[in-house]
């Protein structure tokens, strides 16, 4: 395990610059010049030159890719146009909002789907599964903002106990009521989702012969389901919650606009938006480095979860 | 024909100056002890991540204000008022201009005005400068003394007061220390934003929130307050600034009390603040002209000169306006510029009239084969999802093979500048703008001038701009208009108002800029 471990995290290395020299052209290659934002509509040319210079883009994109993937090689991921401080400083300033974001919406995902799920999956076709048939499909339909925005009308607005946008780092209490309603928000799409896997799942292991064994053994039907069924369902949940927790991590652009949190998805907006380049490769750079992460921990969880999969 | 540089400077001015004439309206002059206290938030649509002035960065401009200031501000007037200098002498070769300076001034880190801070300020705003080429006529700036600085020019400029005194990407003074400590990188950090203004720089959190706290050994200025000039009340004891992008969010800040101000609500979530008892909408002022601009210079529309005059011929600009919402918000005006009663040049006659069958007939005439037309537009733009489409829909049924493509605004900012790649885009600006502002319809994104422009448009915008008497400005300016209207490379459609929403307990908002000013405000106890 251990020496798989470390040939996966050292396999990260490759991939992450691969993409990070993905980003950096794509990025570069984008129609627009950063240049017009810090000038005045009715700027001449010289000025626009100047500015240019003064971020480095008077260079050939050869030039600035060797000296970009130079300076990352070192550690350094460049400094943002807009913000004028290191990327890393920005990134890691927004990481906080976007990381607890996504844990309470994970919290809210799983505490909600996988019970979801398993009721559902007791009686197919019954009451129980017919309602949350529809709470998964308005979950999965029903876009994010749109939610948000209803959250906020009725319990920011109408009835004053939310805030309705901000997250307010002095205060821990109001940081977690800052939370509430974007959390819910992402995390309805996401319980959505593990709701079906986990209904799907359970009902494909309910007709596994250990289970129909379990059953006729006259075992009770708790006991069935928790100890029989459900953790040789868990994978393919574990998969989707992986899936979740990566994107997640990624930030959510849509929610941390409609809720004005500064997390790592408003930045990515407003970077993309400004052309703010070095921002913009920073940020996928390191997501995609903390997407691998994820994706190792899934795998490794694998193991733990079914003893069948070894993986020295 | 080449731009005149005159004109080139006036115009970035005028944008600037113009903008507030008529919504700077006067305040409140003596401070009222009883009303110092409290916290004012205020929610800002524009990412803050610096209070520079010098540099432009697309950013709200009242903070930057609260915090520095110039030698000489602005009334409502537009006309320059004494700021950090008390009064100025002009040598009688127009060359030499003398500024006293005023009196126990001190920066928010403790040092005092003088007047090295003045020229050490002068140095850096002439390598940082964004607005530095309006006062490209200024050879140097000298220290006569403590007191008093001079302003040589390599020769007279008229404009020189209003050119020291705009609104962003200005001189802004700053301690000699921190100017040169600068250079020419960004102030950005807490300690590198002092000024000598009624606020200082508590705390910046690039994008999230600016921080202002009174600065109590602030030096207040004479007279009345009036738009950028006159005393500055501190009233709050900090005002945070907070970055609140999305429109509906920001309404529902406000809604919520989260925040006390916001500023910029488009027309279609005005209703939910009306509705509201606790809230009100303290200004709805025309703030975005929009327009469409022709290429002239290649392409169908200079091929085809005649379809330029088909599409303003059949176009009904109250019609395109409603995309934008109810019609208390915005008002079709086509003619090049917009007029105010105040103006003397107000002259109805450059209304066109809507004629379908003349645009259809103007079509066939121009001999237009069918070529494609690329039309440009931002989604969020000027003219964006409220009257693109529309636009579109009109010059198809003209029979036009139109494809229109759009853009952010960062590709469109590149796009529009080769003038091989498009034929017609939507543009917009501040809604009121002056005569001298014409001069950047005449030259396109590149600086240079439009190919074809008739004769004697320079020569009249000058005149306009430098006439004494009102009726003979009013004479020239209405043959600007008839002029404008041959050469057609830009068709006007009205404005669309800025709306600012505040609490209701928020007391004597002026409007600045098109944002509120921070000082002279206070909240009713």
């Amino acid at each position: 395990m251990i020496s798989y471990l470390i040939r996966r995290l050292l396999g990260t290395i490759p991939i992450v610059l691969i993409v990070g020299a993905i980003a950096f052209f794509l990025v570069q290659l984008s129609p627009g010049d950063p240049a017009m934002f810090y000038v005045s509509a009715d700027a001449p040319p010289s000025e626009i030159e100047r500015v240019r210079e003064r971020l480095g883009l008077d260079q050939p994109i050869a030039t600035r890719f060797v000296y970009w993937f130079g300076q990352v090689l070192q550690g350094d991921l460049g400094v943002s146009f807009h913000q004028n401080r290191p990327v890393l400083e920005g990134f890691l300033a927004a990481l906080p909002v976007t990381l607890w974001l996504a844990f309470f919406s994970l919290v809210i995902a799983i505490a909600i789907g996988i019970p979801v799920g398993l009721f559902s999956a007791l009686r197919p076709n019954g009451m129980v599964d017919k309602f949350a048939t529809v709470f998964v499909f308005v979950g999965v339909s029903m876009p994010n903002f749109w939610l948000g925005m209803l959250l906020v009308l009725m319990f920011a607005v109408t009835l004053g106990w939310m805030p309705a946008q901000g997250f307010n780092t002095a205060n821990p209490w109001e940081a977690f009521r800052s939370l509430v309603l974007p959390a819910i928000t992402l995390g309805y799409s996401q319980a959505a989702l593990i709701a079906r896997m986990t209904r799907a799942s359970m009902l494909e292991v309910m007709r596994q012969d250990y289970v129909q064994t379990a059953r006729a053994k006259g075992l009770r039907v708790p006991v069935v389901l928790g100890k029989h069924a459900f953790g040789n369902a868990l994978n393919p949940i574990v998969t989707i919650i992986g899936l979740a927790v990566g994107s997640l991590a990624a930030g959510s652009a849509v929610v941390e606009v409609v809720f004005n949190l500064p997390g790592i998805g408003r930045l990515v907006v407003d970077s993309v938006m400004r052309r703010d380049y070095p921002m913009i490769q920073g940020i996928l750079l390191l997501t995609a480095g903390m997407i691998i992460v994820v994706n190792l921990i899934t795998d490794l969880l694998y193991a733990v979860l079914d003893p069948r999969i070894r993986y020295d | 024909m080449k731009r005149s540089r005159h004109f080139a400077r006036r115009s970035a001015l005028a944008a600037a100056v113009m903008a507030t004439a008529v919504w700077g309206g006067a305040v409140q002059a003596a401070c009222d002890e009883g009303q110092y206290g409290g916290t004012l938030n205020v929610a800002s649509p524009l990412p803050l991540v610096t209070l520079d002035q010098m540099m432009i960065t697309q950013e709200p401009t009242a903070p930057r204000h609260a915090v520095y200031e110039q030698l000489v501000a602005l009334d409502a007037n537009l006309v320059p008022q004494p700021a950090l200098a008390t009064s100025w002498e002009i040598s009688n070769d127009l060359l030499t201009w003398t500024f006293t300076l005023r009196e126990g001034v001190t920066f928010h880190n403790g040092d005092p005005l003088t007047a090295d801070d003045v020229v050490a300020s002068w140095e850096r705003f002439q390598q940082v400068g964004s607005r530095n080429f309006e006062l490209s006529d200024v050879e140097s700036v000298e220290a006569i003394d403590a007191g008093t600085v001079a302003v040589h020019l390599s020769k007279p400029y008229g404009a020189l007061l209003e050119s020291i005194a705009a609104m962003s990407g200005s001189w802004a003074i700053m301690p000699a220390s921190i100017a040169q400590e600068l250079g020419t990188e960004r102030a950005d950090r807490v300690e590198h934003v002092v000024g000598s203004g009624p606020y200082m720089v508590h705390e910046i959190i690039p994008e999230v929130s600016t921080t202002l706290r009174r600065f109590d050994a602030y030096t207040m200025h004479e007279g009345e307050a009036s738009y950028n000039a006159g005393p500055r009340c501190a009233y709050f004891d900090e005002i945070n600034v907070i970055n609140i992008v999305d429109h509906s969010t920001r309404v529902s800040a406000l809604l919520a009390g989260q925040v006390d101000l916001i500023l910029q609500v488009p027309g279609d979530e005005a209703q939910r603040l009306i509705d509201d008892p606790n809230v009100n909408i303290v200004s709805t002022a025309p703030g975005n002209r929009v327009y469409f601009k022709f290429n002239v210079a290649n392409r169908v529309f200079a091929d085809y000169p005649l379809l330029r005059d088909a599409i303003r011929a059949g176009i009904d600009t109250e019609e395109m306006m409603w995309g934008f919402g109810p019609d208390e918000y915005w008002r079709a005006n086509n003619t090049p510029r917009f007029q105010e009663p105040q103006w003397p040049w107000v002259d109805q006659s450059h209304h066109f009239p809507v004629d379908m069958e003349l645009a259809k007939q103007l079509v066939e005439e121009s001999g237009y084969q069918g070529e494609e037309i690329v039309f440009l537009v931002v989604p969020g733009g000027a003219t964006g999802p409220e009257m693109a489409p529309a636009m579109d829909q009109y010059m198809r049924d003209l029979g036009l093979n139109v494809r229109m493509e759009n853009l952010d605004s960062a590709t469109f900012g590149t796009v529009r500048r080769d003038l091989n790649a498009w034929d017609i885009k939507g543009a917009g600006g501040g809604s009121l703008v002056g005569l001298a502002y014409l001069d950047s319809s005449g030259v396109d994104r590149n600086g240079e001038p439009w190919p074809g422009i008739p004769d004697g448009w320079y020569e009249l915008l000058e005149q306009a701009v430098n006439l004494e008497d009102q009726d003979e400005r009013a004479a020239v300016a209405s043959a600007f208009y008839d002029l404008h209207a041959e050469f057609n490379n830009e068709m006007w459609m009205g404005d669309v108002f800025v709306i600012m929403g505040a609490r209701s307990d928020l007391r004597n908002i002026a409007e600045n800029d098109s944002t509120a000013a921070f000082w002279n405000v206070w909240r009713e106890q």
